[in-house]
């Protein structure tokens, strides 16, 4: 049966992780973020060994080193999706280009998951005016 | 000199929207860039909007195709947050529902690579013999899309001894007719030419890239998370997991057709095996207390998985979802290169790509 095992690093632990997990073939399933309650950033780094999930997580950091050297694009679409959607940054990971939002969406537009709804209908209307 | 050729992101090779951006010398495909996005709709957003059992219909539209797999794998997460075990019976029911769905999604699929070979009577073949699984669907559900059947604790529906039988005997049909399909597809000289050697995905840049499902498993690597990490019932069906060396867009339609096989194999288990008991927790709504998890489960084009951070209140703090697709595009850039323009088409449509799934 399916395992989720939650383990607390540091944002400097991640490229070591990611590194030591490259090396021995391990795949990276997703990296995930959200937002808590109290606006307290999580960041995810979900690595499938067998019938577990290792969760990687750091708390409290919105700027995070990419991995997308170790992963290529396993890793770099899910950071390019939390920069885009949530304005999480990436150290080092090219953004140059938008990947779900569009190309007019200048950097810093777009974060609708983070965004209050209310605000995102507000910008909806007033556009359409 | 160099040639910008777009495609998409609407296209008649594309039955959703996707650009392709096409670097090309001539007729050949010297580099690749993919866009999405055109078919966000802020799901994810709407869910933190939505409580838990609002969510699980929500999610159930992702995707028209796999609709059963992301209410399944979504009620899985919460079940596993709030330590909810679904009984035996309503485990099994997913299973059939799952791997029914399986079928008419790799039906569906193999129909539209015919299409985009030009092979027409071949098409109508696949997408006719769908039908029936599509009429088992609705005779199990009631619904040909959008089932409901996954719930909290378990499912919404039980299958009666009749509609077993009635389902074990379309099933013997349709095998039939599948093997008439796999034999022509195989020894055809229209689908070698057009698939043969074109589109490859190396293992190496299979597993480097990421690639999942029967994706992967037509780059010779061998993954299924109903194997690897087996949930619901999974580990008490026998069944093989189909691999192809070739790597290429025939690989591709075999495997997928060899997987039609195995599933028709699991679901005659499941009638065979089916346990007795409650197929849900009636009126007991269980309760998400604050916790993540993530789960993950065999769709139709590979793995899906849903990771729910729930934070006490009835409506989920994040709902996660990612999607087959999301992890098999970025492999299409690499299977471009060296092809010729006119098999594009065929190459982003043999990742068997559900763009509203991805982009949710």
């Amino acid at each position: 049966m399916q395992e989720y095992r939650k383990i607390p690093i540091t944002k400097d632990e991640i490229i070591p992780v990611a590194h030591r997990m490259r090396k021995d073939g391990v795949i990276l399933s997703m990296i995930h973020g959200y937002l808590d309650e109290e606006n307290i950033p999580h960041i995810s780094y979900e690595y499938q060994i067998d019938t577990v999930i290792e969760s990687y997580t750091v708390v409290g950091e919105s700027t995070v080193p990419s991995i997308s050297e170790f992963y290529s694009e396993a890793a770099a679409w899910p950071e390019r999706e939390l920069n885009e959607l949530f304005g999480f940054e990436f150290e080092g990971l090219d953004t140059s280009k938008r990947l779900f939002l569009p190309d007019t969406m200048l950097s810093g537009q777009g974060h609708i998951i983070v965004t209050p709804m209310d605000e995102l209908i507000d910008n909806r209307y007033k556009k359409e005016d | 000199m160099s040639y910008i050729v777009p495609i998409g992101p609407y296209h008649p090779s594309l039955e959703e929207p996707v650009h392709a951006r096409l670097i090309t010398e001539g007729e050949l495909i010297k580099d690749a860039e993919i866009f999405i996005g055109y078919n966000h709709r802020g799901i994810e957003k709407i869910a933190m909007e939505r409580n838990y059992i609002q969510t699980t219909t929500l999610v159930e539209r992702v995707c028209g195709i796999c609709s059963h797999s992301h209410a399944m794998t979504f009620t899985m997460t919460c079940e596993a947050i709030a330590g909810v075990t679904p009984s035996k019976r309503s485990q099994y029911i997913n299973v059939i529902i799952s791997e029914l769905e399986r079928l008419h999604s790799h039906a569906l699929w193999v129909g539209v690579a015919l299409h985009n070979i030009g092979h027409d009577s071949l098409f109508m073949k696949s997408w006719d013999d769908r039908e029936k699984i599509m009429d088992m669907l609705e005779l199990l559900t009631g619904n040909r899309v959008n089932y409901g059947i996954a719930i909290f604790g378990g499912v919404r529906r039980d299958i009666t001894k009749d509609q077993m039988e009635q389902v074990e005997k379309a099933l013997d049909e349709y095998e039939e007719d599948l093997k008439v399909l796999t034999d022509f597809v195989l020894n055809d000289k229209t689908v070698a030419l057009r698939t043969q050697g074109v589109g490859v995905l190396t293992t190496e840049d299979a597993l480097t890239l990421g690639a999942i499902g029967p994706h992967a498993r037509a780059s010779n690597v061998a993954v299924d998370v109903r194997k690897d990490a087996p949930y619901l019932a999974y580990d008490e069906f026998e069944f093989n997991i189909a691999t192809y060396h070739t790597c290429d867009v025939f690989a591709r339609v075999v495997v997928r057709l060899l997987e039609c096989f195995e599933s028709i194999k699991i679901i005659r288990q499941a009638f065979k095996n089916m346990p007795k008991g409650p197929i849900n927790m009636g009126n007991k709504i269980p309760t998400i207390q604050k916790g993540e998890y993530m789960m993950r489960h065999e769709a139709p084009r590979g793995q899906l998985s849903y990771f729910v951070a729930a934070n006490g209140t009835d409506k989920p703090a994040r709902v996660s979802i990612h999607v087959p697709t999301f992890k098999n595009a970025p492999t299409v850039p690499t299977m471009l290169k060296g092809n010729s323009v006119a098999d594009a088409g065929l190459i982003i449509a043999s990742i068997d790509p559900c763009f509203s799934c991805m982009d949710r």
